[in-house]
């Protein structure tokens, strides 16, 4: 029971994980000198 | 762009790096592979020139506002505005600060509007050329130059307009500055780079642009109700996690 929980523990840390970096999404742009 | 940057950012959570510099140096750099996401042109040649190579995402090519160029002169400046292009033959006038026109648009502009208006002769020895339009203007800021043909957007900005003075040139003097952006097709990040380009033709937007001297294209909008669909792909990733979370959870008994 207890290894499960750890195991449980590390999935959620997982895809907590896996969240934050999906939603840092960046993108570069090249933009004019008058904008 | 520091406004639409930061409101898209508000809007959505994605962020968005933007690089300053003249459309053709952009155009250069992005034929040889440069790793931009979106490139917004002061011209529509550039764009359409990519389009062509097929360096560009299809359906992108977006036309989002036309640009306008003005004479500033900083506010201690005794050079006479009302004069019109003119006052580049004043004496006090000694350097003027122009975009190079090889490579920038307002440049061009600027080459074309002294042409038409018979002072380029005159004052071609005098010109200072900016590699785009903001170091143009930064030269007349910082006393570089005596007067600048800068764009307008510029002259509004909050850098600028406590500083000079400004008087637009006709439009009638120049070809229009039209202005459109692509997604390019060597973007890592296709789907936000989309995603900003349809934030870009939301009215919010055309608004802003428009309080900055551009003229905005009026068939360019689309309805507010575009901002709700940004929100709820924003809500995406995070409902996706949390349902992700909850199955884990189902199945662990956590």
């Amino acid at each position: 029971m207890f290894y499960r929980k750890i195991v449980s523990a590390m999935c959620l840390g997982v895809a907590l994980f896996g969240a934050m970096i999906c939603s840092a999404q960046e993108i570069t742009v090249a933009a004019a000198a008058d904008l | 762009m520091q406004d639409i940057t930061a409101r898209f950012q508000k809007e959505t959570g994605k962020t968005v790096k933007a690089i300053y510099g003249s459309s053709g140096n952009f155009f250069q750099q992005i034929q040889n592979g440069a790793p931009f996401d979106v490139f917004f042109s002061a011209n529509l040649d550039y764009p359409k020139k990519l389009e062509a190579a097929e360096l560009t995402e299809k359906d992108t090519y977006y036309r989002y506002a036309g640009g306008k160029i003005v004479l500033w002169v900083p506010n201690e400046s005794k050079l006479d505005l009302n004069a019109g292009l003119k006052v580049l033959l004043d004496r006090a006038a000694k350097k003027i600060a122009i975009a190079n026109p090889q490579h920038a648009p307002y440049g061009q502009a600027a080459m074309a509007a002294m042409q038409k208006e018979n002072v380029y002769d005159k004052v071609s020895d005098k010109l200072v050329l900016g590699e785009n339009i903001s170091q143009t203007a930064s030269f007349v800021v910082s006393g570089s130059a005596d007067v600048g043909i800068v764009a307008l957007s510029l002259a509004l900005s909050p850098n600028m307009k406590d500083h000079g003075r400004y008087a637009e040139i006709s439009a009638a003097d120049y070809p229009p500055i039209q202005q459109a952006c692509v997604v390019l097709k060597s973007s890592k990040n296709k789907d936000v780079a989309r995603q900003f380009l349809a934030f870009l033709k939301t009215p919010v937007i055309g608004d802003l642009l428009k309080s900055y001297g551009f003229d905005v294209p009026a068939s360019s909008s689309v309805p507010n109700r575009y901002s709700s669909w940004l929100a709820k792909d924003y809500d995406f990733g995070w409902s996706s996690a949390f349902s992700a979370i909850k199955v884990l959870r189902f199945c662990t008994g956590l």
